[in-house]
């Protein structure tokens, strides 16, 4: 709009008259015309002790308004006559600076663990693993193409601005004392202005341009507050004059002739001197005192203005808008064009801007602007270098450090969206390592780890290939104690060690394929048992042969049922043997004798099929035996001894070698001979 | 050559009879001697042996052949014997042992007495 723009120029070139204007050093100098009275001062000083004293060719005033940071009140000495005025206006910047230099009174550094320490609340934090610094450093990473594409406009213009303010050495501070030149200034004050609109500015340029402008206002007021000052200046110059006529007329030797004899004449004489000097001495020091004051206002009000700019230079540097810093610094250079560079501030933000205990000036501010430009640059370089080496995690490291430092810097503005997708790329598979290695699925945290091992170069894969290895390795050595429990038979030790697998490895594949057979196992054990105990029970020796590896197995922790089972097994094996002997028996033509082998064994086991066929077979190949025998038991089981003994007998005809006969017939015998009479 | 007076067909009768006498007496003397119990029954053997006791109290008597001494004490000897296909227990008192050794294979005439259950035991034993 041209109106707003010819206002602009028009506001602009009016600043920079102001400032190009001759503005008085040594306001309060005498002119020469009254230099020869000396006494007025000293007659000043004799009737007025109290008249404030400004010293001249000095812009700092003995009457002394302390002005701080904090404290934008102005305050003399607590003379009359001191003006107030525009002392509370001391601006955003200045409570600004206040709060920042407030915080980092309590913060300490640890640079070994790249801490830092509150020591006001306690709390400590690392400056490169936290939320905030995380989600930042995220956002930059995810940042919108588009949006980079309009940001680099900006940054175009941006530069094109510094290039107005230090045309000599971009990025540096200007190589003259008063900044660029006035044509320079004006043109880049007005993309100033238009920068401010941008919205990647945020409104920084405008503020600058705002301070710039409070800046130029200030200025010319003194420059009116100096001349009202000037004004005063004179007057006090004529009633100073007016008063030495007045001393004058009365201490001269024309009005003593007529008054020479008369008494008391010299003290007639020093009381009307003073009477008539009286008023002009009045109006002199009221004179001062308004000019004292106008003086202290306009250097109070230039104070201020200069507080303000001081603590907007400052609050862009701790904001890291270095460009914007540069910028400040050049307009202030330019509007307190009075070689008067030295920043005020205090605390903590002091020890941390100044450079050993220096006094903080605009030019250690810029030299500090520029190291700080100088490492994002290089950051960003040796991370364009890491990138091309595939150095991901050292790149990352060192990206977010530089962000860290130079957030708005071109060179970070301008990183190249691949590199940054790749880098987001990098972190999240980390973090998705380490959470699988939090929750404690070794099997996504080894695919992650390879990932990354793929990913980066410089990828140190082996703290998690360490704990995946050791979280295996410790869970297949339970599940393998677990084994060797469950073979034994032993469920608690089973079901203990199953537990620690777990616990240490939850998502062992081989924990749910294992349990379960394991759990399987122990089912067929308790069926084993069950089995065992019924065949134990039904004297089924074959039965419990047939599965002997089974109920060995189940009985391992079981020492009776391991005496039972040992006992069922021995006793098969004696039926066994006495088929064995039969056989042999009836191989050599004695079926008796097989029969008597196998009928003894089968009285003890009259259950086992086998040994019931055996007896039964040579039965029927030995039926007369068979028969003679049985009914010789018989006859002596019913006492028939008698006919038992010739039954015997005829069993031993049949078979001479039956022990049983032979030793029953004997036994028989002898009884009846007992019985003899 | 002088000729033999010629016998006389007069062998005497009486000496017939008497030969002839003499061969029943000793005929019979020998089956005295051979059968003096000829007036026993012999041991029913496969009835005994089925149910000795019925017929305890009785005497019979038995031909035998020793096969071993079953028992043996100061009051008499158990022998195995076999009547025929059947073995037999025969108790032999001391008192009824006869003079000779009793050994296996001898063929022995035995008479028996079956005592209350029926047990044999010998009264005479007589070699064949």
């Amino acid at each position: 709009m041209p109106n707003t723009s010819i206002s602009i120029v028009a506001l602009w070139f009016s600043a920079i008259a102001v400032v190009n204007a001759q503005i008085p050093r040594t306001v309060l100098q005498l002119p020469k015309e009254v230099t020869g009275i000396a006494k007025p001062q000293a007659a000043v000083q004799a009737a007025l002790p109290e008249a404030p004293k400004v010293d001249s060719n000095n812009q700092n005033l003995t009457v002394a308004p302390v002005i701080n940071p904090g404290n934008t009140t102005v305050n003399s000495s607590g003379q009359a006559g001191s003006p107030t005025g525009g002392g509370n206006t001391g601006g955003q910047g200045s409570e600004t600076e206040s709060a920042v230099a407030d915080k980092l009174r309590n913060l300490e550094f640890d640079p070994a663990g790249d801490n830092v320490i509150d020591t006001k609340r306690g709390a400590v934090w690392n400056v490169f693993d936290n939320r905030m610094v995380d989600a930042r450093f995220e956002r930059y990473l995810n940042l919108d193409a588009a949006e980079r594409k309009r940001q680099e406009v900006y940054l175009a213009s941006l530069n094109q601005l510094l290039q107005l303010l230090c045309p000599k050495n971009p990025y540096r501070f200007s190589t003259t004392l008063t900044g660029p030149d006035r044509d320079s200034l004006g043109r880049s004050y007005n993309l100033l202005r238009t920068l401010g609109d941008n919205e990647f500015d945020h409104g920084v340029s405008t503020i600058i341009a705002n301070e710039v402008d409070a800046a130029n206002a200030a200025a010319a007021n003194r420059k009116e507050l100096y001349a009202e000052a000037e004004k005063l200046e004179k007057e006090i110059q004529h009633l100073e004059w007016n008063l030495g006529i007045t001393i004058d007329r009365h201490t001269s030797d024309l009005g003593e002739d007529r008054d020479r004899a008369r008494p008391g004449r010299e003290a007639n004489k020093a009381v009307n001197t003073t009477s008539a000097s009286a008023p002009y001495v009045r109006k002199i020091a009221k004179a001062q005192a308004l000019q004292a004051g106008k003086v202290a206002q306009a250097e109070a009000k230039l104070l201020l203005a200069k507080g303000d700019f001081q603590a907007l230079q400052v609050q862009l540097f701790t904001q890291r808008r270095f460009q914007h810093v540069l910028i400040a610094c050049a307009y202030y250079r330019s509007v307190f064009a009075d070689g008067e560079l030295q920043i005020k501030t205090e605390g903590k933000l002091k020890e941390v801007l100044s450079l050993s205990g220096a006094p903080l000036t605009v030019s250690t501010l810029e030299s500090l602007t520029t190291e700080a430009i100088r490492e994002g640059r290089e950051g960003v370089n040796s991370v364009k270098n890491m990138m091309g080496t595939k150095r991901l995690q050292s790149a990352e490291k060192r990206l977010m450090e530089t962000y860290s430092i130079g957030e708005h810097l071109p060179e970070m503005q301008t990183f190249p969206e691949d590199w940054r997708s790749t880098i987001l790329s990098f972190r999240q598979a980390r973090r998705e390592a380490f959470k699988a290695i939090e929750v404690k699925d070794y099997t996504r945290a080894k695919e992650k780890n390879a990932l990354l091992s793929e990913m980066a170069s410089d990828y140190d894969h082996a703290p998690i290939h360490a704990a995946i290895s050791s979280a295996e390795s410790g869970s297949n050595l339970h599940l393998a104690k677990a084994r060797n429990a469950a073979i034994a038979g032993d469920k608690a030790t089973m079901e203990g060690e199953v537990k620690a697998a777990a616990v240490l490895w939850p998502q062992n594949p081989a924990l749910a394929e294992g349990a379960g057979k394991m759990m399987e196992r122990f089912d067929l054990q308790v069926q084993s048992l069950q089995e065992l105990d019924r065949l134990l029970a039904a004297s089924d020796l074959r039965g419990i042969e047939a599965k002997r590896e089974v109920f060995s197995a189940a009985v391992a922790t079981d020492e009776a049922r391991q005496q039972q089972l040992r006992a069922a097994l021995n006793q098969l094996l004696e039926i066994e043997k006495a088929l064995e002997r039969a056989k042999e028996l009836d191989g050599r033509g004695s079926a008796a004798e097989a029969w008597v082998s196998v009928e003894g064994v089968s009285r003890q086991y009259p259950k086992d099929p086998k040994l019931l066929a055996a007896v039964s077979e040579y039965r029927s190949r030995a039926p007369e035996f068979v028969k003679s025998l049985l009914e010789a038991r018989k006859a002596e089981g019913h006492g028939q001894a008698v006919c038992a003994i010739n039954l015997y007998l005829l069993a031993l005809k049949h078979n001479l070698a039956c022990e049983e006969a032979q030793e029953s017939a004997t036994r028989l015998a002898h009884q009846q001979l007992s019985l003899l009479n | 050559m002088a000729r033999r007076r010629k016998s006389s067909p007069h062998v005497s009768l009486f000496s017939l009879v008497m030969v002839g006498a003499l061969l029943v007496a000793l005929v019979a003397g020998i089956w005295k001697l051979y059968n003096p119990h000829g007036a026993k029954e012999l041991l029913p053997l496969p009835a005994y042996l089925e149910a000795p006791a019925s017929f305890s109290g009785n005497s019979y008597r038995v031909e035998v052949v020793v096969i071993n001494r079953l028992a043996q004490n100061e009051k008499g000897t158990t022998y195995t014997c076999a009547a025929g296909e059947h073995p037999l227990a025969i108790i032999v008192p001391q008192e009824v042992m006869p003079q000779y050794r009793i050994e296996k294979g001898q063929l022995l005439y035995i008479d028996l007495r079956l005592s209350n259950d029926g047990a044999a035991i010998a009264t005479t034993i007589a070699k064949k």
